[in-house]
């Protein structure tokens, strides 16, 4: 009788932590970003890059490189994104046209595919500049947000034995911090890069398209595309022919994957999942008992 | 060591040769935590390789046998099924464990891997996360699943002379069977977990969607996936079963395997028209025929899915365990190439990015897979796995 007691308690605490279970993930999806918060973008930091003003010079990937703290890398030559490079000057025009430019670098979306990627919260936006950065103190290296990224701008150090994640984050902790501005912006001589906030850039950009519709094609790249992004583009030229992603719409990658996990959102789906298997296999597992000597 | 040294000397050569890509494989992951990834050819442009596609969505995918197992005997109540488990599930075990083994070695941060088990720095969006906890999950799983096995076989020897697993296992597998409440919800786990993270290895690949090819990206990449996981799974099982037999001088199960082939032939059959009514519910099938190279490789496991399927109908009238092999082999070709070519083939990135794996890389993944066999032929000549011939 004591022993049956005893044995009873015991099952009754693996129950209660069974079902504690739940009710401690349920907890989670609060801690995740919510969608909300990111359609107030007005006062986020970016830049706006005119391609019709940018002359090719390239200062602004040198200093890129010298406020922070990058390898050094001979800036006579294009150098592409790399984990030596986290901007870069495209030429995107073919022989006998004008040469157009476009600057290369993390375009801080409103709604990252890669911060919704990334399981370890590493990446992240911050809440109040709009930011996209990666925190390697928690990073494993998956690299799941370089898949995600739509605009494959994300790089890695694969040559080093303690390789880290490299990604333009608006000089957050050098420049910006320092002078109030990103070095790219901050060393440009053509004016083909301000630096502000998101409301007065498209502000800015939409008055500069309407001024010169000859000159500019009637699009702000970065408004609404994939979800909106903070570093906002206008130019002379149609955006797919100048390296920017084709079929990405006007909402983030993020969107339709996070609304097909939601069928794990409060871990409700799971858990009945559990107790619909739970059932049979309890009943088939005691029928079958000592059928043969091979169970499992 | 002479002794080791004679024992290998002993043994068949195809042996030899796994256990040479085996150490080979050691040494190169050695190599490769001193020199970082760039001993392989991913990029900024791919960057997952192989020893993600291959060793992990592919691998856990051939190590399904266990799941679907468990539905067939403990969801279906089909009983006569049951001699195949306990085999199915050592190679899911071994499957699941390699693929975790892969992983380390690819993750470049592999030192901050514990942010894996800290739930506040959990991010309970991501694809990946669920994936990284069912896997971790369902590897232990499988080996509680497992453990009657080593219970059977008692002793103090091998993984049993390590004094906390032999009073796991003591402990998981004192009460007898029926009674055995910790079994029962291991076993109801093994199959709510590899539900979850093998549909969600679909899932991981939609967020791709400017990169990944149309004939491959739609939002049912995790339904597609769970799907074929039906027919790769019971070919596995029907593939091991029947080399394990032919190993160990048996007779082969071929009652058992013609009843299972039926099931394997309707599950390809659901994934062929699914895979088709997708395409066309999402107006796609003009690209076919129309998208060059692409469309080659999606002909090619298309086909493999049709001869594999029409060869497993068949095997009702033919009775032949040569044909269940055959066609066991043919479907999951397909499967696999379905994941390779969702992960990689598919996948294009532009800006002239390209992707071949690098000779460690393809070595890396022969030593994995020949530490898999390897293992897999120990086990069964060690432990009570396979069923002795009552028929």
């Amino acid at each position: 009788m004591k022993n049956s007691e005893t044995h009873n308690i015991k099952r009754k605490d693996f129950l209660k932590g069974i079902i504690a279970v739940p009710f401690v993930l349920s907890g989670l999806p609060a801690m995740g970003k919510a969608r909300a918060l990111l359609t107030n973008s007005e006062k986020n930091l970016g830049y706006l890059f005119d391609s019709t003003k940018c002359i090719g010079c390239r200062a602004c990937t040198s200093a890129c490189h010298q406020v922070n703290d990058m390898p050094p890398i001979s800036h006579d030559k294009p150098v592409d994104l790399s984990e030596k490079s986290r901007t870069t000057i495209r030429l995107v025009s073919k022989r006998n046209e004008a040469p157009v430019y476009v600057k290369k670098q993390c375009m801080h979306c409103l709604d990252p595919a890669c911060v919704s990627a990334c399981p370890v919260s590493a990446m992240r936006i911050d809440e109040k500049t709009g930011i996209v950065d990666n925190d390697p103190s928690t990073c494993i290296g998956c690299r799941y947000c370089m898949v995600a990224c739509p605009f494959d701008v994300i790089q890695f150090s694969w040559e080093s034995a303690a390789p880290n994640i490299i990604k333009c984050n608006m000089c957050r902790e050098t420049n910006l911090k320092d002078r109030g501005i990103a070095a790219c912006v901050d060393v440009c001589p053509s004016g083909a890069l301000i630096f502000g906030n998101r409301g007065k850039l498209l502000a800015e950009a939409s008055k500069r398209i309407k001024a010169e519709p000859k000159k500019y094609v009637q699009k702000i790249y970065g408004e609404k595309d994939g979800g909106g992004t903070n570093v906002l583009y206008i130019a002379g030229k149609d955006f797919e022919s100048m390296d920017f992603p084709k079929n990405l719409g006007d909402e983030s990658p993020a969107v339709l994957t996070e609304s097909i996990q939601s069928i794990y959102s409060w871990f409700i789906a799971p858990v009945v999942a559990f107790i619909l298997l739970y059932i049979p296999v309890s009943k088939n597992y005691k029928k079958h008992s000592g059928d043969d000597q091979l169970d499992l | 060591m002479k002794k080791i040294q004679e024992s290998i000397s002993q043994q068949p050569s195809f042996i030899k040769f796994a256990l040479l890509f085996v150490t080979l494989g050691i040494i190169l992951f050695l190599f490769r935590f001193f020199m970082g990834l760039g001993v392989t050819n991913m990029s900024a442009g791919y960057p997952w390789g192989i020893w993600i596609v291959i060793d992990v969505v592919v691998g856990t995918a051939i190590g399904t046998g266990g799941f679907v197992m468990a539905i067939l005997v403990y969801i279906f109540n089909k009983g006569e099924y049951h001699p195949l488990v306990r085999s199915a599930i050592l190679t899911s075990a071994f499957g699941y464990t390699i693929a975790g083994i892969s992983v380390i070695v690819d993750l470049g941060r592999w030192w901050n891997f514990f942010s894996l088990m800290f739930p506040w720095r959990w991010n309970v969006h991501s694809v990946l996360l669920e994936v990284a906890l069912c896997v971790m999950a369902y590897v232990i799983v499988l080996w509680i699943e497992f453990s009657p096995a080593f219970h059977e076989k008692g002793g103090e020897s091998g993984v049993m002379s390590i004094g906390f697993i032999r009073k796991l296992v003591n402990k998981v597998n004192e009460k007898k069977r029926g009674a055995n409440k910790i079994l029962i919800v291991v076993v109801s786990l093994g199959i709510l977990l590899p539900l979850m993270h093998q549909s969600s290895l679909g899932t991981v690949m939609v967020i791709a969607k400017t990169k990944l090819h149309p004939l491959w990206h739609t939002p049912f990449l995790p339904l597609l996936f769970l799907i074929s996981i039906g027919f790769m799974g019971f070919c596995m099982v029907a593939i091991e079963s029947l080399y394990s037999s032919m190993y160990l001088n048996r007779k082969y199960d071929v009652g058992i395997l013609t009843k299972l082939s039926t099931i394997i032939a309707i599950t390809g059959l659901a994934w062929i028209v699914l895979r088709f009514a997708v395409l066309a519910g999402e107006g796609k099938t003009g690209l076919i025929a129309s998208s060059g190279s692409m469309s080659a490789y999606f002909m090619l496991e298309i086909a493999t899915a049709i001869i594999g399927t029409l060869l497993m109908f068949a095997v009702k009238t033919l009775k032949s365990p040569r044909i269940i092999f055959i066609s066991s082999l043919f479907l999951v070709f397909s499967a696999a190439l379905y994941r390779i070519n969702t992960y990689i083939v598919g996948y294009n990135p532009g800006s002239g990015y390209s992707y071949t794996p690098s000779l460690v890389e393809t070595l890396g993944t022969f030593a994995l897979i020949s530490a898999e066999f390897l293992l897999y032929l120990l086990f069964i000549r060690t432990f009570p796995v396979v069923q002795e011939d009552k028929h």
